[in-house]
């Protein structure tokens, strides 16, 4: 994908993240939120401790895409967001991020598009699904 | 311990998370990337006073997903696991937070219908900084067992 993120269009596909969540990413996160519940620290019974939701939202966005590229004195909007958590993911899985532009729209004489993510797990499980409404200023 | 959403909750409960002041070094933490990437923090509108000063911001803002994580920490808190498998958040981001701003967390019962054993609750949710201004809107659904 070589067009900068204010050009894509419904249809345009960017790059795949793939990542697997170290526990210090993950501790990293619960510093920045606050957020100390046992089950993001430590195992729960056959399972590692879970990755922060936080983390995941996070890792939904667009600009966590390899393909993610800003115009010269562009910048990125999240003006709405709408998320479905499918399934829990733990420490130490490796997750697969995938992002589609679905839908593009006028409102306020600003032009918008609705990027569609995917995260799954290593059994290939969606686990989140997140619609991102992106605009961009200066563009 | 917070109070949890039970089969029995009605219409109108309200619920409160804890609040959260937006230090400097939080802001950094969420949103410079990895702490062990050469360069940390990465420079964006979040983490960078010149990055803001581009985009014609007096300072940085805070990421939107940052306060719609410590939402998500108070859905999970009030749903329990289900949350990871079914919950369900629109939201919206009015408002721009910046350092030193302290946030709260908020969600209000406005719905719910048995299914299969079940109570789905709708709820209005939104994030209030001090001084009452939403800086983010929204609704959430989840589901608890009849027996829960």
């Amino acid at each position: 994908m070589e067009k900068f993120a204010h050009e894509l269009v419904p249809g345009d596909i960017y790059d795949p993240l793939e990542i697997v969540i170290e526990t210090e990413l993950n501790q990293q996160i619960l510093f920045a939120q606050e957020t100390f519940d046992l089950r993001y620290v430590a195992d729960n019974g056959d399972r590692p401790a879970m990755v922060s939701p936080a983390l995941l939202l996070q890792l939904a966005a667009n600009t966590k895409s390899p393909s993610f590229k800003l115009a010269e004195g562009t910048g990125s909007v999240l003006a709405e967001a709408k998320t479905e958590f499918l399934g829990p993911a733990y420490v130490g899985e490796r997750l697969r991020v995938s992002w589609r532009v679905t839908d593009a729209y006028e409102k306020r004489d600003r032009q918008y598009y609705v990027m569609e993510t995917l995260m799954e797990n290593d059994d290939g499980v969606t686990i989140l699904r997140r619609d991102l409404h992106l605009t961009f200023f200066g563009a | 311990m917070m109070e949890s959403i039970t089969a029995e909750t009605e219409v109108g409960a309200e619920f409160a998370g804890p609040q959260h002041t937006f230090e400097p070094v939080r802001m950094l933490t969420f949103s410079g990337g990895p702490i062990d990437a050469p360069g940390w923090p990465a420079k964006n509108l979040h983490t960078d006073v010149e990055k803001a000063t581009e985009a014609g911001l007096p300072a940085p803002i805070a990421s939107g997903i940052q306060y719609e994580g410590h939402l998500v920490e108070l859905l999970v808190q009030l749903f329990g696991d289900a949350w990871f498998r079914e919950g369900v958040l629109q939201a919206k981001y009015p408002r721009t937070v910046v350092a030193g701003d302290t946030v709260q967390p908020m969600a209000r019962v406005t719905g719910r219908s048995a299914e299969a054993g079940r109570v789905a609750f709708d709820l209005e949710v939104w994030c209030q900084r001090a001084g009452d201004e939403k800086v983010l809107v929204g609704s959430a659904r989840c589901a608890v067992p009849v027996d829960a």
